[in-house]
């Protein structure tokens, strides 16, 4: 385990009655971008806050680097965090505020000089030295912020949905720059936000989060395609959930009913008992769209349906269609050609639904 | 007929609003300059009597700075001058450490009783001083006899009432105001920012020094111009506690009175207006300016 730069090994932390983090455990590797993943008042941010060193946990330890330092304060940890409201000093100027680790370091003044311009540059901000922080718009201010935290070439870096506080374009730009600064720095990210669609796009691999405790830890593509549970597969992105009962099951394939009719063969990670009752999870771009019946072999059986609802949305259609048993699917189906005969359905009119046979899976829990 | 009786109505009472709306208005501004007035129009006399040219306090006759010059002659003016300033900035000093020091506590820390030490901490503002003076006179006088009774203090060396009574008397009415002044500049404070300065490597004491107290500092100079101010002029609770030798200018202004209201009254009290006036101001828009 050499490359694992911070561990969390049972962590549990409680506010008076409230446990708002709940027996977590993490081991986040050196150089990766990590994110912490959840709604308001999962534990993610009380997690990062034990991380830095403002709180403390009632149970477990916590390492950095190897060196447990639970109960260190956040002055003696190689840690730096980027604050949700930024936390700039309004007293100081840009410079004195980027420069304020490296004083408190007792660096030579030349060098604090030296690093400070470097890191105002890096985060394209050369010139602004002199300014106050009040006199910088929000995203300056941001980057001011991840300046005085990076400056410090710290283990870490942990940032605190550092970008929530910006408007959606500025947004989605600082999404690609932080990536490609982390990619610059080679520095071990650790970032927590609530924003899905955030994490997935920015992160090496995410540990979504509720009710203190951590559902599942993955890359984006494991988190999305292999949800573990229902509550993941509905956190993140769009899902259909559909009722059925187990019919049988050996631990990677299972046979379940749906409705009283339609029998499908789904994945399964885990073993579940003939006659359970679970959920079968597909996305809505991973089903297939038929105006006829017909097998081309790779994909299940084709499930009849009517067309309930559309929305032409431009990049794709979404459909809502309906099967036997009143069961409700949504199908987004990509609009790639022109004149598609798909997107002249109307309501009421027969469709087909098929999907590759791995992409529709298996929940009991 | 119907259409312009209802038309007809709503006119008229219309017309009777607008006059009625028009009286009141003039009342209720004929009213707001009589209450000015009646504040300030004494305060307006006293000064401009300050330079009129006449023992007589009746009439004008004429501009003269006679009495302001008799000022910096008179030793007792000068001497109770010198006492006031004493006594205002050392309790300032004291009470600005310690007010600070208590809305430190009260804002930050959780402890036993902390809403009721918090209510017992607004009290001294609202107690009536004549209670805050004789208290205070009953206990520095059962103090001291007790003290001077068990060491066999007598004549110079024993302990009685002056100065250091006056201006412990301050310190203990103006902590509460410096605690409330300081705690409202707590309020607006984030602690995140203290949280950053710890992040970046600051102990506890360095944050204090470099991130919290300089950004609380308009409220602790507010606190600090407004316990100078009360000090300076405060007379009820100082006449409790003073003793031989011991005169303030409020209390040299009120043994002057008690003979005859004289230009000098006039032309000292203008001086302290101007000060308190000054130092309440600067109070306000630090306080005003976060």
């Amino acid at each position: 385990m050499t490359d694992t730069v911070v561990g969390l090994k049972n962590i549990t932390k409680q506010f008076g009655d409230v446990l708002a983090v709940d027996n977590v455990s993490l081991q986040i590797r050196e150089g990766e971008f990590f994110s912490l993943l959840g709604p308001s008042g999962c534990g993610k941010t009380t997690t990062l806050r034990m991380i830095a060193g403002f709180e403390m946990p009632q149970i477990g330890e916590i390492y950095i680097k190897g060196e447990p330092v639970t109960h260190l304060p956040p002055f003696r940890r190689n840690v730096n965090t980027v604050f949700q409201d930024y936390a700039l000093f309004p007293h100081m100027t840009v410079a004195q505020n980027v420069g304020f680790g490296l004083e408190m370091d007792k660096l030579p003044e030349v060098e604090i000089r030296q690093r400070v311009e470097d890191t105002l540059r890096l985060v394209q901000l050369p010139q602004m030295g002199d300014r106050r922080p009040s006199h910088l718009s929000g995203g300056q201010q941001q980057r001011v912020a991840l300046a005085r935290a990076i400056v410090k070439r710290p283990d870490v870096l942990l940032l605190d949905e550092p970008l929530a506080a910006l408007d959606l374009k500025l947004r989605q730009a600082m999404r690609f720059e932080l990536k490609e600064l982390q990619h610059q720095l080679g520095t071990t990210f650790i970032y927590v936000t609530h924003d899905q669609e955030e994490a997935m796009t920015m992160s090496d691999r995410i540990a979504v989060m509720n009710h203190g405790h951590v559902l599942q830890i993955g890359t984006p593509i494991e988190v999305y395609d292999h949800s573990a549970d229902h509550f993941v597969a509905d956190f993140i992105g769009e899902t259909n959930f559909i009722d059925c009962r187990v019919i049988s099951c050996n631990g990677e394939t299972a046979t379940v009913l749906i409705g009283d009719e339609i029998k499908l063969e789904v994945a399964c990670d885990q073993n579940a008992a003939a006659d359970q009752p679970g959920t079968v999870v597909i996305r809505p771009e991973k089903i297939d769209l038929h105006m006829k019946a017909g097998n081309d072999g790779q994909e299940t059986a084709f499930v009849p349906g009517i067309v309930e609802n559309m929305v032409w949305i431009g990049t794709d259609t979404r459909f809502t269609v309906k099967l036997a048993g009143k069961v409700e699917v949504v199908v987004r189906h990509q609009n790639m050609r022109l004149g598609d005969p798909l997107v002249a359905l109307r309501r009421g009119e027969p469709v087909y639904l098929s999907w590759q046979k791995m992409a529709a899976r298996l929940i009991t829990s | 007929m119907q259409t312009e009786n209802s038309e007809y109505a709503p006119r008229r009472s219309r017309r009777l609003t607008s006059r009625f709306v028009r009286w009141a208005n003039r009342a209720l501004s004929l009213n707001m300059v009589l209450s000015f007035l009646f504040l300030y129009l004494p305060i307006l006399i006293l000064v401009v009597f300050s330079f009129n040219d006449s023992r007589l306090a009746a009439r004008w006759e004429g501009f003269t700075l006679d009495w302001y010059r008799s000022l910096l002659t008179s030793r007792s003016i000068l001497s109770s001058a010198k006492n006031t300033l004493i006594v205002a900035v050392t309790s300032t000093i004291i009470a600005t450490g310690l007010g600070t020091m208590t809305a430190i506590a009260m804002e930050r820390f959780r402890f036993p009783f902390r809403r009721i030490y918090d209510g017992l901490l607004y009290i001294p503002i609202v107690t009536p001083e004549i209670v805050t003076g004789v208290s205070l006179l009953a206990f520095f006088s059962l103090t001291f006899n007790a003290i001077n009774s068990a060491f066999h203090l007598t004549g110079d060396s024993a302990f009685r009432s002056g100065l250091i009574t006056i201006t412990l008397t301050h310190v203990a009415f103006n902590i509460a105001f410096v605690s409330v002044v300081v705690r409202s500049s707590l309020k607006d404070f984030r602690r995140s920012l203290e949280d950053a300065a710890q992040d970046l490597g600051a102990n506890e004491w360095v944050t204090f020094r470099r991130i919290t107290l300089p950004l609380i500092m308009p409220g602790i100079i507010a606190g600090a111009l407004l316990a100078f101010t009360l000090s300076l002029d405060n007379f009820v609770i100082t006449y409790f506690v003073t003793g031989p030798g011991a005169t303030t200018l409020p209390i040299e202004v009120f043994g002057r009175v008690r003979r005859s209201i004289s230009p000098e009254i006039n032309a000292i009290s203008t001086i302290m207006l101007i000060i308190s006036s000054i130092f309440v101001l600067a109070s306000q828009i630090l306080q005003r300016r976060k």
